[in-house]
Parts: structure tokens; sequence; C-alpha cells
């Protein structure tokens, strides 16, 4: 069937997701090899290049982590392939240590990397800006602003990769990634075979080669003075430039209509902002010295425009982050930018008073009202058993244990839902690193028992150097592993557990107890849904010494439902207590489940059979046993 | 108007928990796992039937002890009230195999399920001999794997609300002096849960009970060898193994009192139907005090079955008792004394029950 990426009807206009259009363009350049380790918001391009791999002839594959992943894409380009790595703003700090050397080694086939950043971190734990990445590395950044240029500069990108022999990054963020426009498609260049790679192909990266670096970012900053990606709207000489990037070309295009200044501001939009095209943006820093700097998230255009100013002796009066105009409620260099930041600071910057934020008015007894909602586990979700489970195992035992947590669904363990059990909270791998340091420290006093959790992708991705180092150091730690058998999080990508790869091959099922047996450490299974046997579990391997791991093995209950009918669960609403002694809606109140709702009339629990995904769990707690199940193995 | 909360922070939190059991399994709040019970989540019920029930919450004496043995008469202020004292021993040994003295525990609760008196009792069994479980027994055949005595305590009265669920009407405990408590307790304010009428309470004599830090001593000292049991017989702590039997003072025991027994003022169980303990004068017998009329009758089925033989109670061994007890509630009043001057009070110290141990008025 044809889809947006396949269609080969140079010319036509479709709706494209950003992330589609990334793909689209990485399509219409011939690319081969492509790798990723899913991360919102880019976690959907891997999975079109899976997709349509079959189709097109190219390679695609989720890769254990995002260093590997870089590495192995590095790997086809010095085959002179074209290759997309594609990662999150978490994700380039990983491949970092490689990334840092790519400005130096340069590639051969064209090489992008696309760093999707998640500004005010929708579903991150941060809102790191990787364009200080790109430029730290020495490496050519473009930033799309529209779906058109995702689709456009990936294209291009390659090209410039190939001519300048470096690799370049497209850095998007999650409006570009997962929103939506129009996009003019192009058509599909032809893909080259691999170069046989001779004794004297070499792919070095050396500080001998800095000087060549660059030279090469010279031609890169030659190549953007004129690229086309850079544009100005506006009148001839305005009294105040916008200069832009990213999202923040939109937010300016409205902004400037709304507050009617479009006779006195102009807009130039940057699509190649490092290196920094100096002498195109000091043409218009000559038209206009008056200047409001618009960016998604550090004022990273707005330093190195200062800089130019400064380099040119030009007397320029900055406005942005700076100066405190572009900010959201966090402050400047925090949060999303919207139009009505932009409006905030170009009213305040040009003295024109802005229209009212139009809050809306809610009237309560008119229109709904959605109430705030928690962070929370889906129902059915095997983390919430183990959550709980480990709250009722550390309450026992009653010296404050203390859980070490990672990056994944249970995240979210360390709010209400898993009873705000985390302790830390970093990277992907940061749990179990910390967790055998933390497990180190007895001597000194430390007496609570420590535990470590993490899932299963995440074990793959960073657990195993810590692994082995509180094994190796003999660190007395219980790491619990919670192996809901997918990426769950990210929208149930395969990893090296599962044994499938990105397009659907079985590969090799890696087993994570052998691995875990392979380094030395006690290790034990359990099902998080038998919530009694775990919590004895956890209770009796914390007052063990060495390294213990126990496995909360479980598939993601969304995985499951999708398998086939699921069990019924529901109240027998006469058993139930209620708000009396002895239970006080402990199912809704304390375990918590979404599909465990509160009959206002009845005075009693029930189920939400639409939510319920039939773990029972809820059944095994309720102390009446009036919570039934139906059709459960 | 108190309940889980205060429970944590007037009982546990102070030691004061004897691990009876009782607010555990009624309640999802709260949960047990060795000898550790924990108020894991608040419930933020005002008035909680846990406080209320818990042996180690404010507890009248003389109004429980009027409630449930009102119409007993022969009140001794040392040993309560009760009708007879006897020696006691199971006579099948098929019955009594396990058991740590004379068997009249098993026998009789044997008897009460055979009788059709109970559909299941509430007991305490040990897998290894060491770590006791609460056990739900309705099956006859079972009895035999709760015999025998249990040093460390156990949450056995979880089990008394397994057994509601499970739907039995009629149930036998056999517990330590607090669980006897915690079960009259629980009778007086939640009678709907648990019926006098059908509820036949078998106390065991105790002087105090052991954290699980003596399983750990034990298994330390039995190293490679397998533990096969623990007995304290006449002062002396033998742990048996399958290489032979390990000898130690009894006092290598005691170090792991748990803190809650300093403050239990029944050495008897003086509250239950029949009270059993061992019979340290006569090896293979159990003191058998019968207290209630109900108690009686099941006393008297076993006899007539011919399950249990009984013998005359030496009246210097009944002394000796007596004494026990009196040194016991000598020191409990002293610390119940130290710990009300501290702000806390579990008991009415101004009732005679225990103003007459300390100023030497019993005989």
């Amino acid at each position: 069937m044809q889809s947006v990426l396949t269609i080969n009807q140079p010319g036509t206009q479709v709706l494209m997701m950003g992330n589609e259009a990334i793909t689209r363009g990485a399509l219409e350049a011939g690319v081969q090899f492509c790798s990723s380790y899913p991360g919102s918001p880019s976690a959907e391009i891997l999975s079109l290049m899976a997709a349509t791999a079959k189709t097109f002839g190219h390679y695609a594959e989720w890769s254990t982590n995002e260093i590997v992943a870089i590495e192995a894409a590095t790997a086809a380009s010095f085959a002179g392939l074209r290759s997309l790595c594609i990662m999150k703003q978490n994700g380039a700090n990983v491949a970092a240590d490689f990334i840092m050397s790519l400005g130096l080694s340069g590639c051969r086939g064209g090489l992008v990397v696309v760093f999707a950043d998640d500004p005010e971190s929708h579903s991150s734990t941060n809102e790191f800006d990787s364009r200080n990445l790109a430029r730290w590395a020495e490496l050519p950044l473009l930033e799309p602003g529209t779906f058109q240029e995702a689709k456009d500069m990936t294209r291009w990108a390659f090209e410039l990769s190939e001519q300048t022999q470096t690799p370049v990054i497209i850095r998007s963020v999650t409006r570009i990634c997962h929103g939506r426009g129009n996009v003019v498609l192009g058509d599909f260049l032809p893909k080259k075979q691999a170069n046989k790679l001779g004794q004297w192909d070499k792919l070095i990266a050396l500080n001998p080669l800095h000087p060549f670096t660059h030279q090469k970012l010279a031609r890169v900053r030659e190549i953007f003075e004129t690229s086309p990606f850079n544009t100005y709207t506006g009148p001839e000489s305005p009294e105040l430039l916008i200069i832009t990037s990213g999202t923040g070309s939109f937010y300016s295009q409205e902004a400037v209509s709304r507050l009617e200044v479009t006779g006195r501001v102009g807009i130039l939009k940057l699509g190649t902002t490092c290196p920094l095209p100096g002498k195109l943006v000091k043409s218009y820093l000559e038209k206009c010295p008056r200047v409001l700097v618009v960016e998604e998230v550090d004022p990273f255009l707005e330093q190195n425009v200062m800089v130019l100013a400064a380099q040119e002796e030009m007397l320029v009066k900055f406005s942005g982050k700076a100066s405190g105009h572009i900010k959201g409620p966090g402050g400047p260099g925090t949060g999303e930018l919207n139009p009505d930041v932009v409006m905030d600071g170009l009213s305040a910057v040009l003295g024109v008073p802005r229209p009212s934020r139009q809050d809306v008015v809610v009237d309560p007894e008119k229109d709904i009202v959605l109430p705030p909602r928690d962070l929370t586990f889906c129902a059915g979700c095997p983390h919430r058993a183990t959550f709980f489970a480990a709250k009722n195992a550390l309450e026992i035992d009653g010296r404050q244990g203390v859980v070490m947590g990672d990056i994944g669904c249970y995240t979210l363990g360390g709010a209400k839902a898993g009873h705000f059990l985390l302790s830390s909270l970093f990277c992907m791998g940061g749990g179990i690193g910390m967790a055998s340091g933390m497990g180190k420290l007895e001597a000194f006093g430390f007496d609570q028992p420590v535990l470590a959790m993490a899932g299963d992708s995440t074990f793959f991705h960073a657990c195993l150097p810590a692994l082995v180092n509180a094994r190796w150091n003999n660190s007395k730690m219980l790491f619990l592993i919670l192996d809901n058998e997918a990426t769950a999080m990210t929208g149930f990508q395969p990893h090296p557990g599962t044994g499938q790869t990105a397009m659907g091959e079985r590969g090799v099922p890696f087993s994570i107890e052998g691995i875990c047996k392979a380094m030395g450490a006690d290790v034990h299974i359990g099902d998080p849904y038998d919530v009694a046997a775990t919590t004895e579990k956890i209770y009796q391997l914390i007052q063990q010494p060495g390294v213990k791991v126990l496995i909360l093995r479980r598939t993601c209950a969304l995985v499951q439902s999708r398998r086939g009918p699921k069990p019924r669960v529901w109240v027998e609403q006469e058993k139930c207590l209620g708000d009396a002694c002895g239970c006080g809606r402990f199912c809704s109140k304390v375990f918590g489940c979404p599909a465990c709702i509160w009959d206002a009339a009845a005075g009693k629990a029930r189920i939400d059979e639409v939510v319920c995904n039939g773990c029972g769990v809820c059944a095994s707690l309720c102390p009446q046993g009036a919570i039934q199940i139906e059709g459960r193995d | 108007m108190k309940g889980g909360k205060e429970l944590k922070e007037e009982v546990q939190d102070k030691g004061f928990c004897t691990l009876c059991g009782l607010c555990v399994g009624r309640c999802p709040y709260i949960k047990s796992l060795e000898d550790k019970i924990a108020v894991v989540f608040p419930c933020g019920i005002e008035e909680g039937k846990c406080y209320a029930a818990c042996p180690r919450t404010f507890t009248d004496w003389d109004a429980v002890e009027g409630q449930f043995l009102g119409d007993v008469d022969g009140r001794d202020p040392l040993i309560g009230r009760y009708t007879q004292i006897w020696m006691a021993r199971g006579t099948n040994p098929e019955v009594t195999r396990g058991s740590q003295d004379g068997g009249t525990v098993t026998t009789l609760i044997s008897t009460a399920m055979a009788e059709g008196m109970i559909e299941g009792a509430v007991l305490t069994s040990a897998s290894d001999g060491l770590a006791p479980q609460a056990a739900l027994v309705t099956d006859a055949a079972d009895i035999g794997k709760a015999a025998g005595s249990k040093y460390i305590a156990a949450t056995s009265l979880q089990a008394l609300h397994q057994a509601r669920r499970s739907g039995l009407e009629s149930i036998g405990v056999v517990g330590r002096p607090c669980q006897v408590m915690g079960v009259r307790k629980y009778q007086a304010v939640v009678p709907e849960e648990c019926n006098k009428d059908r509820t036949l309470v078998i106390g065991l004599f105790c002087m105090w009970a052991l954290s699980y830090g003596f399983r750990d001593y034990v298994r330390q000292e039995a190293g490679d060898r397998q533990v096969l049991g623990v007995a304290i017989p006449k002062g002396e702590l033998q742990i048996k193994t399958t290489d032979g039997t390990i000898s130690k003072s009894v006092e290598e025991a005691k170090q792991f009192t748990r803190s809650a027994c300093n403050i239990c003022w029944d050495v008897t169980s003086e509250l239950a139907d029949i009270s059993v303990g061992a019979a340290e004068f006569a090896e293979g017998w159990n003191t058998l005090i019968v207290r209630t009329e109900r108690g009686w009758g099941l006393v008297g089925k076993a006899l007539k079955s011919g399950a249990l033989e009984i013998k005359e109670y030496p009246p210097a061994m009944l002394e000796e008792l007596r004494m026990a007890a009196l040194g016991k509630k000598r020191r409990v009043v002293a610390e119940l004394t130290r710990i009300q001057n501290e702000g806390t009070s579990i008991v009415d110290l101004s009732s005679p029950r225990f103003r007459s141990v300390v100023e030497e008025e019993v005989n």
C-alpha cells in the first residue's frame, strides 16, 4: 500500500508528521543504513525506516544504545553508504564520546545524525539543547522550522555531508517531530554500492587532524552563506530584526502578525545555524542594529550572533534570553516557546500594547473541566504491582530502604503511582551505578537497604558495566529488573531480550538472567502480579549481602491486551466494604489502578471494564475477596 | 477515636507489638513478614478496629475478664479464673507425635475437630522447626504439622481472618496469652466477625517469646548441620541437628526475648477457655487448666473418647506455678509503672488486680 513515504510522484503535496518528513527526506536521498535507540520525540523515524526497508532496500536497526547506533552508522558511511542515525537529546549525550570524534575523522558516505530535543521535557527528564553538542563537536548544524524543511534539509544534509566529508547534525524538537504540516514531495535518488576498503582506507579520529576539521567548517560556512534555508521576510529597513531558528520562526510570524507590526519588523529565519553564516547575518545587522533573538531552548543563536557583532565591531542592541525578553514561566532559557511568549517579548521591545492572552474563562456550570491528573501507570501495568510490592517489603523491613531510579515507564513510580519510592533519577543506567556506590557505604554508618530499578531495555542499554562494577567491588544491593518484554515507554520497540530485530527478523533472544548469572550475581525471577511472593522475595533479598538480582517478568499490559481477549474483572459490590474499616477504598485509593474506580452512588468499588486490562492484581489485594476475575489462565 | 496511625505510633514504634497478628490480614493497609508488622499505608480511618482490638492498646482487664469469664467461679489472682487444673497428656501416639510434652493441645484440637465443635483451627506451624507461620488447618490430618513449641513469636491470628473469609462458622484458636487477649478484644469489638459462642480458645503458658534473631543464632550455631528443631527443657537450650544435639544455656535464647514480652502481664492465658503448658516436674505431661464451660465440654469429650488422660495436679507444683507467675507479674507491673510514668498507660494499674501482686496481698 502506498503511503506518504512511498509515493513516487514528485511535486505532490501531502500532510506529514515531522518525523515522517525526516524519514521521507532520507528515503529521497537514497539512505542505505539507519540506526537508532528508541526515544521520544524521535522514536517513529527508525520504525518508519524499518517498515519501508523491504520496499526501498535499505537496512534499519534498533541498536542497543545510541553510541552503538552512531558507531554502526559511521561504519556504513566509512564503506561509502549514506547512513542516518537518530537519537533524542539524552541519547546524544550517550553517543557524545563517539560524536565528539566525528569532527576529526569526518566521514565518507553521507552521514546524517538527527538530534530530537524535547523542550519543556514532555517525555524526558530534561530539556538539554543538543545544538551545543554540535558546536562542541564541530559539526555542521541544520535546524528545520517547517515540515517541508524537515524533509528537504534531511535530503540535502546527505549531499552536504558527502560534499564536505563531514557528518551533519539535524536538530529537531518535539513540535516539529510530532506536529503535522504540508510537504511537497521530491523524487528518490538512486542508491550506491558499498566501497571496498583498501589497506590505506582509514577513518581515524586523532588530534593532528584538527586543523582539517576547521578547514571543513570554513567550507561549510561558505555554503551556508547562500543556503536557501536562510530566509528573510519583512520591510527593507526594519525597525527591529527578529533572528530566529526552528520553531521560533512560526511563533515569530504569528506574533508579528497579531501585534500588527509587519511593517516595522523583519524576520531573519536561519536554517543553517552552526557554523553561523556570518556574512549573511552581518548584512542584516547593518540594515537593522536592533535585534530580538527567538529560539528554543538555550541562547545558542543569540550568543553566536553577539560574538559576530563584537567581532565585526558593530553596535547592536540585543534582546532575547539574556535581556529577559524571551522567557517562559520558568524564566529565560527554560521551557518551550509559543506565540504568547514571543508576543510578550516583542511588545516589550517595541513598546506596543499586546492583546490579552485570551485566557479561557471556565464556567464550571456549563463547561466540563478536566481534573488534574497524576503521572501514573497504565491499567494492568506490572510496574504498579512491582512498586506496590517493593513499598510493602521496605515498610515491613523498616530500615528505610532506598531505591535508585532509572529511565523508563517505571520512572513514573517516583510519583504517587509508585508511592514516591524512587530516591534518585538521572539517566539510563544511572540507578544501578548509584546503587553500586551506595551499597559500599556500610563502613561509614549507612545501614539502609540499597535497591536499584531498571527496565529490560534499559538493562541492555546501560546497566551492564555498572552491574559488573557492583559485583566486582562486592557492593551490597538488590537490582530489580522490571522486565515487561518491550521498550514500552517509547512504543513497544523490540530489544535484545525480545529476540526480534527492527526489521522483524528473529534474532538471538538474550537471556537477562543468563547475563546476570555470568556476572556472578545471585539471580532470582518473580512474577510481579504475584504481589505477596514478590513482597516476600524483595524482603528476603535485602536481608542478604552481595549483589542480588530479582527479575520481575510480566509482559507490558498494553502489549498483552493486543494479543487477544483480556480477562474480565468486576466487583461483587455486596462484598465490598467501601469506606468502612478494613478497606477504606483500598483498591482505588492506595493501589490506584486507573481501572479501580469508585462508584459514588453505591458507595462501593467498581472496575472500569473499558480501561481494565485484566491483570487481576486488585483481586488479590482486596481484603474481602470482592473483586472477581474471569477468563485468566 | 484512634486507628492505624495511632496503632503504629503507640504500639509498633514503641516496641509493644506482640506479633499476635490480629491486625494483619483483616486490613490491607497492614502487612507482616517474619517478625515484623508494618502499617504500610495510612488508612485515614479515625476509629480503627485494629487499634480497638490490639492487645497492647489500653485494655480494661477487669471488663474483658468479666465479659468472657464472668460466670467462672474460683478466681486466682496469679493464674486467673479457672474451675479445674490437671496433669494431662494425649494417649494416641499417632496424634501426639511431634508434640513438645504431653501433646494435650494437639489432642484437644483434634478432638474438637473430630467432634464437630470446630470446622478449622488457627495454629502456628514451622516447617523448619524455627521460623513459625500462621496456619489455618481445616483437615484433621494437618493438625500434627503444627505440633510442638515455637519459641519465636508468630503472627498466627492473621489466620483468623482467613478462616472467616473462608466461610468457617466455628473455629479453634491456639495462641500465646497476648493472642488470647487479642481474640477476646476482637470478639468484644467486632462480635459479628468472631462470635464467642463459635470460637474455642486454647491458650498456652508463655513467659516470653523470641525474635527472629534467635533463628539466625540457631542457624549460626548449627553451622553446616541441618537444624531439625529446638527445645528448651528446664533451663537448657537444645538445638537438634542432623548431627546430634547442641546444648546451650537457656540464657543464650533469652537474649532474643522480644521487648513486648516485658510488659506482658499474663503467664497462663488467663482469658482462654482452656490453658495448657508444660508440666516440667513430670516428663511427657502437660499442665491443663480448664476455665470455661465450653472448655470443659471439650476436655470431657476428649476424656470420654480416651484421647486424653488426666491425673491430679500436685498441690506443691501448683504453688510453684503460681509463684513463677507472681515473679513475672511483679516484674511486669514494675515495667508497666515505668512506662506509665513516661506517659503510656496500657492497663489500669490502680485496679486491685495489679496492685495486689505488688503489695504482696496475694497468697
